[in-house]
């Protein structure tokens, strides 16, 4: 700061009338008057205070900001020494003039020396105002100079403390990088006392590979490039390198360089974890480029800000730099949807994600340039750039080939599709859940639901018989289980309600991976098949059923003729007894005998020739019947005079013991019947009346011939017929305990029996013993003008 | 005179059996049913008995099993006399302890020798 005391005085005489405040120390109040008048005389726009004493003095200091003191030398209770070492504890600069009534030289000279500014005699006060102005001016100079003097020694002060205690290292160089001054960091950065380092070469200590860079050189040119930091390898005291980040500020003087001053920072741990970084990111570039996948890095505005070496073999572009990569990507290239629709290029998945923040997956676009077509499937996904900006990365890869497989396989899927809805036999498929998943047209035409219908619905629930749904359970958890079923019969219900059996193979459903996920059962519909085979089964049931009841009955047959045989020939032995013992008897004793005798004997003999033939005449009818060989030969007759002659002719064989009761009723009087075989009934039934009613006068018959039904009734009241043996008196020979002597073959009622059968009609016995028997036949007529001869 | 009991429910062939036995000089009685017969058994006391098998009520079987339990016809010549056939009926008859079984139809002859040999 440089005082020019000229203008200093200039300024102080244009502001004479700027108040002056002097502190004046005076017992006398005339004395202050005379001052105050002396100086207020010279022009001075005066402000002063009068203090007797030492506190008077010190508070008055304190209180007012004074150009200057006017001491009495001698004050009853003070004096101007006392206050001159008062005022300059405090004040060293304030001017301080003592004015006396008398002065010794020797008071005077003391009074300098402890800091008076002026010593003035009261009776030469003309001195006083310009030892005033003199002493104001000298004092504002001194209060000048020293401020500046402050301020120089304070700066010096805070660079001195700035330069300590800065972490930087701060040194000055020649211009050949020699120390010339180094600061105190140097101890903790470098491990060098600066003292050490004064005389050395800066550059001495830079790491050989280091001194090569550029910057490097700034130590030894006159660098253009002051003020910008470079770092490099710095050899500390102990041998170790550690980073110095250095800036360096070259001083001039005359143009000429003489010093550079260095301030360097130890950057080792920033440079560590920077290199950390660069390396991890060297790393992860390295990945980046080796992925197989192609990424692009797009930034908030959509240009592209990388792209990996993937990204353009993907897309065969040589290209490596970002501007011609997205340029080809703008304009080369045109993108397609997979149905080969042209991709909209607001909906590429870069924009997308750049546009709502969100990620895209699995996007299948096709990239055609003028080659070959490309399909891609490609994912974005935003991030968050350093700008905190919303980038997207995109990634991609070639699904070409997997492209073209796909169609093949969707091809081959569509055909077999097709194949399954149209083949010419049922085929449906379940899901694991047993959910119809598969339904094709013939299965819907042959149950009745389309197959939008049962879709998703259970197939064991909705169509299975109950019956069958554990072992349809089983079979298709079977086929789940990859076990393959073959001709299962599988009954289904169909709309109707009718059931429906389908032949059925089941196969397991794999998906591309093998893995089962359902059933698939192909089948035929064999409900005729099963039809016409239970048909064909219940026939093969009856016919075998109808065999073996016509086995039986030959069995039967065969059993009843033997018998029927043995008694037959049983019947003929007793009748052959009395014959051979009667002409034994005649020829033994034909002398003996007279006429009489051999008469009766023969007589005997024809009486059981008769009955012999009689027998044999029933065997044979019997025999006949029995093979099936006695045709029904109906002729028209005359009802009731037919019964009237066979009463006649049974009367006159049973030489009239009994009276035969006759009474018809008939719609018609002649009916169509066989001939032959009414008699036989007839016949046997009234011989029979009688010849078990022995004692008795009578029998009756009743005929009713109606509605198409010819009923007769032969009646006695004889022995009757025991319970046990009403059911047996049909069979062939069987005679009752109580038939006893009474002549019969044995063979009456079998006949009747066979006759009313040959005619589909029948009999019915009431009989109680004691009291007689009531034989009962029906016989359905047919129409006398249908009988054909 | 020997005495002959015969028993059939036929009653012709009972007739002629008679008419040739008292031809023959024995003593003939005549039972058309088994009941009748042992009436006639323990009333005439028999030297020797004919009889039928297959008889009301009772039949030939039965008949001689109830003649054998009478002491004094243990040992009775029975003849049994029969239009069965068959060979078991036959043996049946002797396991019965009927001393002779003739099949019906037989001669005269055949059946007078028969009663001479068991009542020799």
């Amino acid at each position: 700061m440089k005082i020019k005391g000229e203008e200093e005085f200039v300024e102080m005489q244009i502001n004479r009338w700027k108040p002056i405040n002097i502190l004046i120390i005076e017992d006398s109040e005339d004395d202050y008057e005379l001052i105050k008048r002396r100086i207020r005389r010279e022009g001075y726009n005066l402000n002063t205070m009068r203090v007797e004493t030492a506190e008077e003095y010190e508070a008055a200091l304190v209180d007012e900001d004074w150009d200057v003191v006017i001491s009495d030398n001698s004050l009853p209770q003070f004096n101007a020494r006392s206050a001159l070492e008062i005022t300059r504890k405090k004040y060293p600069f304030l001017p301080f003039i003592i004015v006396s009534g008398t002065i010794g030289e020797e008071a005077a000279v003391e009074a300098m020396r402890l800091g008076a500014n002026d010593y003035l005699l009261k009776n030469d006060l003309a001195r006083l105002t310009p030892a005033i102005e003199r002493e104001i001016r000298d004092a504002r100079t001194i209060k000048a100079k020293n401020a500046a003097d402050r301020a120089l020694k304070e700066s010096q002060e805070r660079y001195r403390l700035l330069a300590e205690n800065i972490q930087d290292l701060v040194c000055l160089h020649s211009p050949d990088s020699t120390y010339l001054w180094v600061g105190p960091s140097t101890d903790r950065i470098l491990g060098y006392h600066a003292e050490e380092l004064i005389g050395l070469k800066h550059l001495d200590l830079i790491h050989p590979d280091d001194l090569k860079d550029q910057e490097i050189n700034l130590f030894e040119q006159k660098g253009e490039n002051n003020g910008k930091p470079f770092s490099y390898r710095m050899r500390r005291k102990d041998g170790v390198y550690i980073y110095l980040e250095t800036m360096l500020q070259h001083v001039y003087e005359g143009g000429q360089l003489i010093r550079i001053v260095s301030t360097s920072r130890d950057i080792t741990e920033q440079k560590l974890a920077h290199n950390l970084l660069t390396e991890s990111e060297a790393k992860y570039q390295g990945v980046i480029e080796s992925i197989a996948e192609g990424l692009i890095l797009y930034d908030d505005r959509g240009h592209i800000v990388t792209f990996n070496k993937s990204a353009s073999r993907i897309l065969r572009t040589k290209t490596t730099s970002v501007r011609k990569f997205e340029k080809e990507l703008t304009e080369r290239y045109r993108f397609f949807k997979p149905t080969m629709e042209v991709f909209p290029l607001d909906n590429l998945p870069s924009k997308v994600t750049l546009r709502t923040g969100k990620p895209c997956s699995q996007v299948i676009m096709g990239v055609k340039d003028r080659g070959d077509l490309i399909w891609l499937s490609v994912n974005s996904e935003p991030f968050l750039q350093p700008n905190d900006r919303i980038g997207v990365v995109v990634s991609f890869s070639d699904i070409t080939e997997q492209k073209v497989y796909e169609d093949r396989v969707t091809a081959v899927a569509r055909e077999l599709t097709t194949l399954i809805d149209t083949a010419n036999a049922p085929i449906f498929g379940i899901d694991w859940n047993g959910r119809i998943n598969e339904w094709n047209q013939v299965t819907a035409k042959i149950t009745g639901y389309s197959k939008t219908e049962v879709l998703g619905k259970k197939l064991i629930d909705e169509f299975i018989l109950d019956g069958y749904k554990v072992a349809v359970t089983d079979l298709l958890k079977n086929a789940l289980r990859g076990k393959e079923v073959t001709n299962y019969e599988l009954p289904i219900y169909t709309r109707t309600g009718k059931v429906v059996t389908i032949l059925f193979n089941a196969a397991p459903r794999r998906n591309l991976d093998s893995e089962i996920i359902g059933v698939i059962g192909v089948g035929q519909n064999i409900t005729e098949l099963i039809e016409y085979r239970e048909r064909l089964e219940m026939k093969v049931a009856e016919r075998t059923k109808e065999l073996n009841e016509a086995l039986q009955k030959e069995k039967e047959l065969v059993a009843l003729k033997s018998k029927f045989v043995s008694m037959a020939s049983h019947e003929f032995r007793t009748p052959l007894s009395t014959i051979t013992f009667a002409t034994n008897f005649i020829k033994r004793y034909k002398s003996k005998l007279g006429f009489d005798e051999i008469e009766r004997k023969l007589d005997k003999i024809e009486e059981q020739v008769g009955h012999m033939t009689y027998l044999l005449d029933d065997v044979l009818l019997i025999g006949k019947s029995e093979s099936g060989k006695i045709k029904l030969h109906r002729v028209v007759i005359n009802i009731k005079d037919f019964c009237k002659k066979i009463i006649e002719e049974v009367t006159h064989s049973t030489k009239q013991s009994h009276k035969v009761l006759f009474s018809i009723v008939t719609e018609k009087k002649e009916i169509a019947v066989d001939e032959k075989l009414l008699r036989n009934i007839l016949i046997n039934l009234l011989t029979n009346a009688i010849k078990f009613s022995p004692g008795k006068d009578k029998v009756l018959l009743d005929v009713i011939c109606a509605h198409g039904l010819l009923n007769m009734q032969v009646k006695d009241w004889g022995m009757g017929i025991e319970k046990e043996d009403q059911e047996k008196i049909f069979e062939p020979f069987h005679r009752t305990n109580s038939a006893g002597a009474i002549q019969g073959t044995g063979l009456g009622l079998s006949i009747v029996k066979k006759a009313v059968e040959l005619q589909q009609g029948s009999v019915e016995v009431d009989s109680e013993v004691g009291k007689g028997t009531k034989i009962k036949i029906q016989i359905p007529l047919v129409d006398e003008k249908d009988i054909s001869n | 005179m020997k005495k002959i009991l015969v028993i059939d429910d036929t009653l012709h062939l009972l007739e002629e059996i008679r008419d040739l036995l008292q031809m023959e000089g024995y003593d003939v009685i005549t039972a058309y049913d088994a009941f009748d017969g042992m009436r006639k058994i323990s009333t005439t006391n028999p030297d020797l008995i004919i009889t039928d098998l297959l008889m009301p009520e009772m039949n030939g079987f039965e008949l001689i099993t109830k003649i054998r339990s009478i002491d004094k016809h243990q040992l009775t010549p029975i003849i049994v006399l029969s239009a069965q056939a068959t060979k078991e009926t036959e043996q049946k008859a002797r396991e019965y302890s009927a001393d002779a079984y003739i099949r019906k139809p037989c001669s005269a002859d055949q059946l007078i020798s028969s009663i001479e040999k068991l009542l020799k």
